[in-house]
């Protein structure tokens, strides 16, 4: 998969370079923004109320 | 495909050479070169597979440990900057006994806390034991939304000063893990609480745990007392127990012991005695 993003992306390496890294801060953001809030409610260790 | 060759970085284009079939070699040796590539191809693809959940992994535990923290930091300073605001015209406001330390259980709710909505801020909470620099702005609501912005209070449950019991919640562990060390608080430990107009210091009367989730009587307004009336004001402050897990938790109950206003009648600023080690 990698590989083929690699060649996916355009320009010459540099260029390649700075597309991937783009394209890993995005990723991040959203599993910042979205995914690990969401996956988070699984831990163990949030649960503080008492019912 | 591999016209692109001259525009990778070296390291990169030899990696796939050696991926790549020379075209003489598969046109000769056809039939011994197709079993180690799909084997070649399945491992590659394995192997980014393992790489992806560990990177993932790694990032989760950054998130929970680090990055939660950072937020919640945020969401602290613009509650406490909020709750300045909102204080800001009622510092002059006398409180309900100009001049005079209200006896514990004053009656009347602490001025422009009446109508106090869902994510809110209530008070700071602090600690001495835990030094200067712990006081933590509590927001209105127990969700997981309002304790990612630090502790929250129960919100049928009474406001800081009032007879009857001011519940807390709070994260032992991520979230900026405000109640992280409750098991260094000792009996007898101070437990300061600011509102708009005043300072409330309730003092531990007592540390109960493990006990189960469903402790729910610990929320009563008579938590030490069940089935008789309220008479006094308590604090009643709860996070999880272990601390890396939810199966128990951890109750701190306190009694409000002395009401200092943040302005005494001459208009000069007092501070609750438990807090006057920690000026200059």
């Amino acid at each position: 998969m990698y590989p083929w993003i690699w060649r996916a992306l355009p320009g010459p390496w540099p260029v390649k370079t700075f597309f991937a890294l783009l394209l890993v801060a995005i990723v991040v953001m959203a599993l910042v923004l979205w995914v690990f809030p969401w996956a988070e409610q699984a831990l163990p260790f949030l649960d503080v109320t008492v019912e | 495909m591999s016209g692109d060759d001259d525009r990778w970085p070296a390291f990169l284009a030899e990696t796939e050479d050696r991926d790549r079939d020379p075209a003489p070699q598969r046109e000769s040796g056809a039939h011994h070169r197709r079993r180690p590539r799909t084997l070649a191809r399945a491992t590659h693809a394995f192997g980014e597979v393992l790489l992806t959940v560990g990177v993932l992994t790694l990032l989760f535990v950054g998130y929970t440990l680090w990055w939660t923290g950072v937020e919640t930091g945020n969401q602290q300073e613009s509650l406490k900057d909020e709750l300045a605001e909102q204080w800001q015209g009622q510092e002059g406001v006398p409180p309900p006994v100009p001049g005079e330390s209200l006896a514990p259980g004053a009656t009347e709710p602490p001025p422009g806390l009446a109508d106090v909505e869902i994510g809110d801020g209530v008070a700071i909470l602090r600690i001495p034991r835990f030094g200067p620099s712990y006081a933590w702005a509590v927001v209105e609501g127990i969700d997981l939304d309002n304790l990612a912005r630090g502790p929250g209070h129960y919100p049928d449950t009474a406001l800081p000063g009032e007879i009857g019991n001011f519940a807390v919640a709070g994260h032992r562990a991520t979230h900026g893990e405000p109640f992280a060390q409750f098991e260094a608080l000792e009996m007898g430990d101070p437990v300061v609480v600011e509102t708009a107009t005043q300072w409330f210091t309730y003092e531990i009367t007592n540390i109960d745990y493990p006990v189960p989730i469903s402790s729910g009587w610990a929320l009563d307004p008579n938590p030490l007392d069940l089935g008789n009336a309220p008479t006094k004001s308590m604090m009643t402050l709860t996070t999880c127990h272990p601390r890396w897990a939810s199966t128990f938790r951890f109750l701190v109950f306190s009694e409000l012991v002395e009401t200092t206003p943040k302005v005494d009648a001459a208009g000069t600023e007092q501070l609750p005695p438990v807090l006057q080690a920690f000026e200059t």
